[in-house]
């Protein structure tokens, strides 16, 4: 019924949802759902559905129960939505884990649309949005094969990180103990909690048998993530806008805000056992490269609290590589 | 690059003309023959001896590799590498495909090899069952359906155990429906995925849709789906026909039709009917025992002995008797 009325919206009619001209305003605006934003007309191509007015993402909280590879992917899909310019309500849930359905990695974070549709994980929430707002959707100036070539750049990258995160949080001994065991308990009480931890922790390893990711020792994972980030690198380099363009080209696409999601998330996350973390910032063009998004997106706020341990922006970077192949060619030429 | 004498790759028997009827095996076989690396390949393995209960798995020397993954590295390291040939980009890409090809096949494969009641009961369990040695062929099929339980559990939300009418198959057959149509397009008119040379990518590709292709199930969406792909299905038939040339097998190929009752033996039986003479030997002298260890339990040897001490007894007193006579 949504979609019908929708279409005959988007045919001529007078559109209803508004283009929020700011962030900021987004809260008071679903605080009064009734009063709609008339200033600007919002103009629908023709296939195009409206973006509803009550949109709300959902998480668990942050300080007592999201884990690792949870929080990566809500900072994927935030930054994501934040890049396409659409307007969210961000709502925090004790219980976000048991209202979602779908999705093949975690679950979470899980997007309401309206008052009916429910999805969870980055690539539902991206395809949704490409099928249903593709003026707004990222990407757009790709040619078919390079599209592909993305699509399937996304997937491997989501899987890799969020298994190794998984990996990370639920084999590795230390990790497990100090960090992910309390906060899979969720905030029950005690025998809930304790049921609840066992639960995870078997859905989990589950996970990783499936993928068969679950004999891969510690070593392993990490030669895993950084094949992955050498890939990344490596598109980032083919580029050649120099420091300033994105992975697919001069403007942000869903691959950039996945792998911002989850290296700021990794960087950010206070795990006892920060081997990953270590091994992120050996790539530290891959690190100036999220710094320069959370500078355009978030101020900056969500890398600044960590010290990096090495340059702080791309163009230097990119300068002591340079160096480095500079000083390496020398070296043969002295052999 | 040394080779360790007695390399072995343990798989399961092939059929349809392919070498193996396992995912993981074909892969393997795969990694094997593309880059013509000079090893036996066993097709009446147990998967007991594996070490992880599972083909297949590769035996050199005393030390076994089970698992596609390990059986991949030791390759690496003896210096037969599947991805020589390719640039640094075109790995890369290998990867991404090789797991967006994985996360939409193999719940398919799965799911519809052994998750679904049928298939398995009727075609898939038989075929396990056949290459496993007795008394394994009644364990080792039921551990694949069981994984099959946990892969579609995680990647398509629903449980096999559930009943027919809950079981979502739709969904995994639009997204493998959609995959097949973009190898179709990546092949194009090429004779590799990337080119000219072979990478894991094809041997991943080869793999799954050959047995989708090849296998005779019951229900079975994608088969014909994947006959709508001629390019595909020349990949298919290229890569059997030359590189599987000797490994390939077919069962309706052998020309002695074996008798009815000899169709439902499998091999080991056969091997036992079909053995030396020593052997029926020791097992006469076995059967012997057993039956005097049962005589024995049965007492026969205590009424023989019983019959010799009623000798010994009776003779005294008659002599006793004459003697107090004559006093």
């Amino acid at each position: 019924m949504n979609r019908e009325q929708s279409l005959t919206a988007a045919f001529g009619q007078s559109g209803q949802a508004a283009e929020k001209p700011s962030l900021d305003d987004q809260n008071d605006q679903l605080e009064r759902p009734q009063e709609q934003n008339q200033d600007h007309e919002e103009l629908l191509e023709e296939g195009e559905q409206s973006w509803p007015d009550v949109v709300q993402l959902h998480q668990p909280p942050e300080h007592s129960q999201l884990l690792l590879a949870e929080r990566t992917s809500c900072i994927a899909v935030r930054t994501y939505l934040r890049l396409c310019r659409l307007p969210f309500a961000e709502k925090t849930s004790v219980h976000a884990e048991f209202m979602t359905q779908g999705g093949r990695l975690t679950g979470l974070p899980m997007l309401r649309l309206g008052q009916f549709d429910i999805l969870a994980e980055f690539e539902p929430i991206v395809n949704h949005v490409v099928t249903t707002k593709p003026s707004k959707a990222l990407g757009r100036w790709l040619s078919e094969e390079q599209r592909e070539d993305m699509r399937a750049m996304v997937n491997y990258v989501e899987t890799v990180f969020t298994l190794a995160e998984t990996h990370l949080s639920y084999v590795d001994p230390v990790n497990y103990r100090l960090y992910t065991a309390r906060r899979s308990g969720g905030g029950h009480p005690w025998l809930l909690s304790l049921i609840r931890r066992f639960y995870k922790q078997r859905q989990a390893m589950r996970l990783l048998r499936v993928y068969q990711w679950h004999h891969l020792s510690a070593d392993e994972v990490l030669d895993e993530v950084s094949e992955c980030c050498e890939a990344l690198l490596e598109q980032l380099e083919e580029q050649g806008h120099g420091w300033e363009g994105y992975l697919y080209g001069p403007q942000p696409c869903e691959l950039d805000a996945l792998v911002f999601g989850h290296v700021v998330g990794i960087i950010n996350t206070p795990l006892p056992n920060r081997e990953l973390t270590e091994l992120l910032y050996t790539y530290p063009r891959l690190v100036a490269f999220c710094r320069r998004i959370d500078a355009s997106l978030y101020g900056g706020k969500l890398l600044n609290e960590r010290e990096d341990s090495g340059s702080d922006t791309e163009e230097e970077c990119f300068q002591e590589e340079e160096q480095r192949q500079e000083d390496k060619e020398q070296k043969k030429e002295h052999d | 690059m040394e080779m360790t004498l007695g390399a072995t790759l343990h798989v399961y028997k092939g059929e349809w003309g392919l070498p193996s009827i396992d995912f993981e095996c074909l892969r393997a076989l795969c990694l094997l023959r593309f880059t013509r690396c000079p090893m036996d390949v066993q097709t009446s393995s147990n998967p007991l001896r594996s070490g992880a209960g599972k083909l297949p798995y590769l035996q050199i020397g005393n030390q076994k590799y089970p698992g596609y993954r390990q059986i991949k590295r030791v390759l690496d390291l003896e210096g037969y590498p599947i991805d020589a040939h390719l640039s640094t980009k075109q790995k890369h890409l290998s990867s991404a495909y090789a797991n967006w090809v994985f996360t939409n096949l193999h719940a398919y494969y799965h799911y519809f090899l052994y998750g679904e009641p049928h298939n398995f009961d009727s075609t898939t369990r038989g075929l396990y069952a056949k290459r496993t040695p007795f008394p394994f062929n009644f364990y080792y099929p039921s551990s694949y359906q069981r994984e099959a339980c946990d892969v579609v559990q995680v990647m398509a939300g629903f449980d096999v155990n559930d009943k027919m009418d809950k079981h979502e198959g739709d969904y995994l057959v639009v997204n493998a429906k959609k995959c097949v149509n973009l190898l179709s397009r990546k092949l194009g008119r090429k004779v590799w995925f990337f080119g000219d040379t072979y990478s894991e990518f094809d041997a991943i590709v080869y793999s799954y849709l050959a047995i989708i292709f090849k296998i005779t199930l019951p229900n079975n969406p994608l088969q014909n789906h994947i006959k709508g792909c001629q390019n595909l299905v020349n990949f298919i038939n290229r890569i059997t026909k030359d590189i599987f040339r000797d490994e390939g097998y077919s069962s309706t190929k052998l020309t002695k039709t074996p008798s009815g009752a000899g169709e439902s033996l499998t091999q080991s039986e056969h091997k036992f009917l079909e053995s030396e003479f020593n052997t029926k030997v020791i097992a006469g002298v076995g059967a012997v025992l057993a039956m005097g260890a049962f005589a024995a339990w049965r007492g026969i040897y205590n009424q023989l002995t019983a019959r010799s001490s009623t000798d010994y007894d009776g003779i005294d007193y008659d002599d006793d008797d004459l003697e107090e006579g004559l006093d």
